[in-house]
């Protein structure tokens, strides 16, 4: 403890203990100066007979001062400030290491901050592994979606679920007292907070008294940071009014700071209870047919999954029965799936693009070490006589180790916080081009500590990867300053390595970019079946609160349309549903008798509602027949169009036009046309068999009116929007959009990877070419002599340039030979998330590979051109 | 100086210490080069010993509080550190010293009992 005490003290005093350690030791080396000079010896002979006997005066200083402090932690401090003071002293190493690594670890930590947001995260909820998400089988498909009714019933499983909490999703429209603006809001049961384990900041939170009764309690709950960003924190926020959807809620809460919705990938700004479905959405709570609650469970404790698994399954018959008649979604049985991440939105969609992304980045940041290895190996050979003179200065060579990883830490720790603040901008980035086309379902994730730690951690790995070695190398160092090839070789052996490794993994980053812009491209020219140019879509729908019944060619829309057909702008409109690319559908199974009286069976036919003028406002070819009219009008004969694939399956070889066929709400239509095939939901789906119906003749609630106009379309869906509030104001416009902006939405996804790999591939590349540069430059600087040797017995400067040249394509090639097979091995991973494109593309091998060798040849041209212009005699007097 | 021809002994890790404490407690205060030069005297040169690694032994005794040290003349009027044993420093030396016959006698009949 005294000992302790004294080194903590000399640690504060270190300044004057090392003086004093200087004087005496001086002092020491005198005496016995002037004791070998009493024995007779010369003045220079007794001053190094003394320093021989001492040993090493600077070893002893060394010894002297880990004795005296904790010189460990005082070392440590020295060291980090040699580091950062020798990188100030070569800036043009430190920004090329710098932007390498913070592009490198940048990427890292932007993908890194998906992976964890999406994949990774937990609910912030006391044992998230009991948590489960309900899952509804039905006969077609399976639906994550119930009605309340169904959350009723699965409620009562107490054997299964100790709690169960539903919520939805939703961006209503939402004044805050500062006009309408679309916000994130969610209906919640009453069992919702308690289940999150939530604790008011301010008044309460929705309980189950808020829930019981339709209607009855007109509440809701804001979030922490809409409180201080919209209400700047006033504290009498408490029976403030909200308006949603022009209704006005009395605010009793403010949910906790950072609170975390059941789906962690949402932000909503406010909270209202189930029971005001009836007044904030289409129908009643109650009914049957809306499905529109998702669904967490806690099992009860003791229950393992296996056994609620089979429980909830047996117990689907009684659930079913416990629903109302009058319902869809019918057969289904129940099953659960992990809910310990949350309420699954998009893990299923993105897991494999984004473990695939996480692979291309790990090959960024290797490409980023490599370049980083690479850099600290010329450095360090730059600098052997800095180490020798250290050396034999007396610095042992485990300090010497220190200091050069040391360097090497403090130039990524660096490269780290670029890379965070990269990494920050590209995140950013990518959520805005991900949420800007579709309000009701925005993405958030944002870093967190393990984001932190991942990044820290990268940078730490890097450091070491790229510098052990090149450390080591320098702290074995000769003190004899005699030249050793043998070592000079293998680090000149080592850096061409390094070389080609980058090249093979720029062609891997190179070739992958070079898939997903095709594949774009294709998705982006791909012929549709109509024109989207200049088309606004805007979906129509009851407005809220208005309980409307599906009625035949409704009097408000049919106005509407009217009046919007006479704007000035508007080149034609049609009211249609689903619409195109809308994300909704509906299908049947067509079944048709042929001349012999047999069955045929054509599963999943589209249907789409075509209003008069549908397939002229699309400019859709019509092959056959004739288009919607005024003539298809309730009460006369029941008129469909098919599409070419229809026809065709239907009727090959034969005219449909004047056939009869059975529709999903008649026994009895007649086709009156047909159309060429066109996309219905998705870019990239094959052409599906699509039959279209008269609007007019069948019932509706909601429409798409798809209007095509010149001029600017966003004043032209304010008229639209204008039109209806005063026309019809039993609809309200949801979310107007041109239909390209639809089309970019649905390959929003494609958009992201092309973008994502374009940057990957291109980062890889010049990393590459970086490395490329400086290898070429080193050489060119070390040939000089030779080059003047070669110039003067005859070599032209075009030789001279194609020697450097022909060393860097060698490099490439080698790079390349590598590259191929393992780019087209792991392009297999990517192959599903492809269009019209193979993973063996051999346009995309040629583009990658003349871009590398490009890129190659251009990097080695700086410095070659450099080497040409050498002039011969001055290059001879060379050293 | 040393004759090259003798074998010679590494100082034994942590006797030092010791060697200094009793240095300092039979010839009053010294300075390093004084102490080191004793040391060899009474080995007969049969300790090697880099002056230099005297000082971590002075700088540990004397944060131990068992020497001090303070700056004066030597005959020749040059300045010189000097270091003293202190009264901690002498129970110390009196602790280390049995410590030292116990473990030496044990490492006696142990190795007497081998031959």
């Amino acid at each position: 403890m005294r000992r302790f005490l004294a080194r903590l003290a000399a640690f504060a005093r270190r300044g004057r203990a090392e003086r004093e350690m200087a004087r005496e030791m001086a002092a020491h080396l005198a005496l016995m100066e002037e004791d070998f000079r009493r024995r007779g010896m010369g003045e220079r002979e007794a001053h190094f007979a003394a320093l021989r006997a001492w040993g090493g005066v600077e070893q002893a200083k060394e010894m002297h001062r880990e004795a005296r402090s904790f010189a460990a932690l005082d070392q440590w401090l020295q060291d980090a400030r040699h580091a950062v003071r020798s990188l100030r002293q070569s800036p043009g190493f430190t920004a090329v290491a710098l932007v390498s690594l913070a592009c490198g670890i940048g990427v890292n930590t932007a993908i890194f901050t998906l992976v964890n947001g999406i994949l990774l995260k937990r609910l912030p909820v006391a044992e998230p592994e009991r948590v489960v998400q309900v899952v509804a089988h039905l006969p077609q498909f399976e639906s994550t979606v119930f009605s309340y009714p169904g959350f009723r019933e699965l409620r009562r499983q107490t054997g299964i679920f100790s709690s169960l909490a539903a919520f939805n999703a939703n961006a209503p429209l939402v004044d805050f007292g500062a006009g309408e603006e679309q916000v994130e809001l969610a209906m919640v049961t009453g069992s919702y907070f308690g289940f999150m384990g939530a604790r008011p900041a301010l008044g309460r939170l929705i309980g189950e008294e808020d829930d019981l009764v339709e209607g009855a309690s007109p509440v809701c709950v804001i979030s922490y940071r809409t409180w201080q960003a919209r209400f700047g924190g006033a504290p009498d926020i408490i029976h403030r009014t909200v308006r949603v959807s022009g209704v006005p809620l009395a605010i009793v809460g403010v949910a906790p700071r950072g609170f975390v919705d059941a789906d962690i990938t949402r932000q909503d700004e406010v909270w209202a209870p189930t029971a005001l479905f009836g007044v904030l959405g289409p129908a009643p709570r109650e009914s049957g047919s809306y499905f529109w609650l998702r669904i967490l469970g806690r099992l009860r404790p003791g229950l393992s999954f296996a056994e609620a698994q089979s429980r909830l399954k047996a117990a689907s018959p009684e659930i079913e029965a416990g629903l109302p008649r009058d319902r869809g979604n019918r057969g289904a049985y129940y099953q659960i799936g992990d809910g310990s991440r949350g309420f699954d939105s998009w893990r299923n969609t993105f897991r494999e693009p984004l473990l695939m992304l996480m692979g291309a980045v790990t090959l960024v940041l290797l490409v980023a070490c490599a370049n980083l290895a690479n850099l600290l190996l010329a450095r360090s050979g730059e600098r052997r006589q800095e180490f020798a003179i250290k050396l034999s200065l007396g610095i042992s060579r485990a300090r010497l180790l220190r200091q050069l990883l040391l360097e090497t830490l403090a130039v990524a720790s660096a490269g780290g916080v670029l890379a965070w603040v990269l990494g920050i901008a590209v995140t950013g980035y990518l959520l805005r081009t991900m949420n800007e086309a579709n309000p009701y379902r925005r993405l958030h994730v944002a870093p967190d500590t393990t984001v932190a730690l991942y990044t820290f951690g990268a940078c730490l790995l890097t450091a070491l990867a790229a510098g052990l070695y090149p450390a080591w190398q320098a702290a074995r160092t000769d003190v004899a300053p005699r030249l050793a090839p043998a070592g000079m070789a293998r680090r000149g052996l080592l850096r061409r390595g390094l070389i080609v490794v980058q090249v093979t993994l720029a062609v891997v980053l190179l070739f992958g970019a070079s898939l997903f812009a095709h594949s774009l491209h294709k998705l982006r020219t791909v012929d549709l079946g109509y024109d989207i140019e200049n088309v606004l879509s805007v979906p129509l729908g009851p407005a809220m609160g208005r309980h409307l019944k599906p009625s035949v060619a409704p009097p408000g829309m049919m106005a509407a349309l009217e009046r919007v057909r006479g704007l000035p702008g508007v080149e034609a409109a049609a009211l249609s549903y689903p619409g195109l690319l809308s994300g909704n559908m509906a299908s049947y199974d067509l079944r048709l008798r042929d001349a012999a009286g047999v069955e045929h069976k054509i599963e999943n036919v589209y249907e789409m509602k075509a209003g008069a003028g549908f397939f002229a406002t699309l400019r859709m070819p019509l092959l056959k027949g004739r288009d919607f009219g005024p003539q298809d009008r309730a009460g006369a004969p029941i008129a469909v169009v098919v599409n070419e694939r229809l026809a065709s399956l239907a009727w090959p070889g034969e005219d449909p036009v004047g056939r009869h066929m059975p529709i999903s709400f008649t026994k009895d239509a007649v086709v009156v046309g047909v159309v060429g095939n066109s996309k219905y939901l998705d870019v990239r789906e094959q052409a599906r068999p699509i039959v279209y119906e008269a609007f007019e003749q069948g019932r509706v609630l909601s429409a798409m009116l798809e209007i095509r106009g010149h001029g600017d379309l966003g004043r032209l869906a304010r008229d639209v929007r204008r039109i209806v509030k005063s026309t019809a104001p039993e609809y309200e416009v949801r979310n107007p959009a041109p239909l390209a902006v639809l089309r970019d939405t649905n390959i929003s996804q494609d958009r992201i990877l092309a973008f994502l790999s374009s940057l990957f591939g291109a980062l890889g590349t010049v990393l590459a070419m970086v490395g490329i540069y400086g290898l070429i430059a080193y050489s060119v600087a070390r040939r000089t002599r030779e080059v003047g040797i070669r110039m003067s017995v005859g070599a032209r400067r075009g030789d001279v340039l194609w020697l450097f040249l022909r060393e860097s394509l060698a490099l490439a090639a080698a790079g390349m030979a590598l590259g191929l097979p393992l780019a087209l091995a792991l392009a297999r991973f990517a192959g599903k998330m492809l269009y019209g494109v193979s993973t063996s593309e051999p346009a995309d091998l040629a583009i990658t590979l003349a871009l590398l060798a490009a890129g190659s040849a251009a990097a080695a041209y700086l410095p070659g051109r450099r080497a040409a212009r050498i002039d011969p005699v001055e290059a001879l007097r060379h050293e | 100086m040393p004759s090259e021809d003798k074998p010679r002994l590494q100082v034994l890790q942590g006797t030092l210490d010791l060697i200094v404490l009793r240095t300092l407690a039979a010839m009053g205060p010294q300075h390093a080069y004084g102490i080191a030069t004793r040391v060899q005297q009474v080995s007969e040169d049969l300790l090697s010993l880099n002056q230099g690694t005297l000082y971590p032994a002075l700088v540990r005794l004397e944060q131990q509080g068992w020497i001090r040290g303070s700056w004066g003349r030597t005959e020749s009027n040059r300045e010189a550190r000097f270091y003293a044993i202190t009264r901690a420093g002498r129970k110390a030396l009196e602790e280390e010293t049995a410590r030292w016959r116990l473990l030496a006698g044990m490492m006696e009949k142990l190795l007497g009992e081998e031959s």
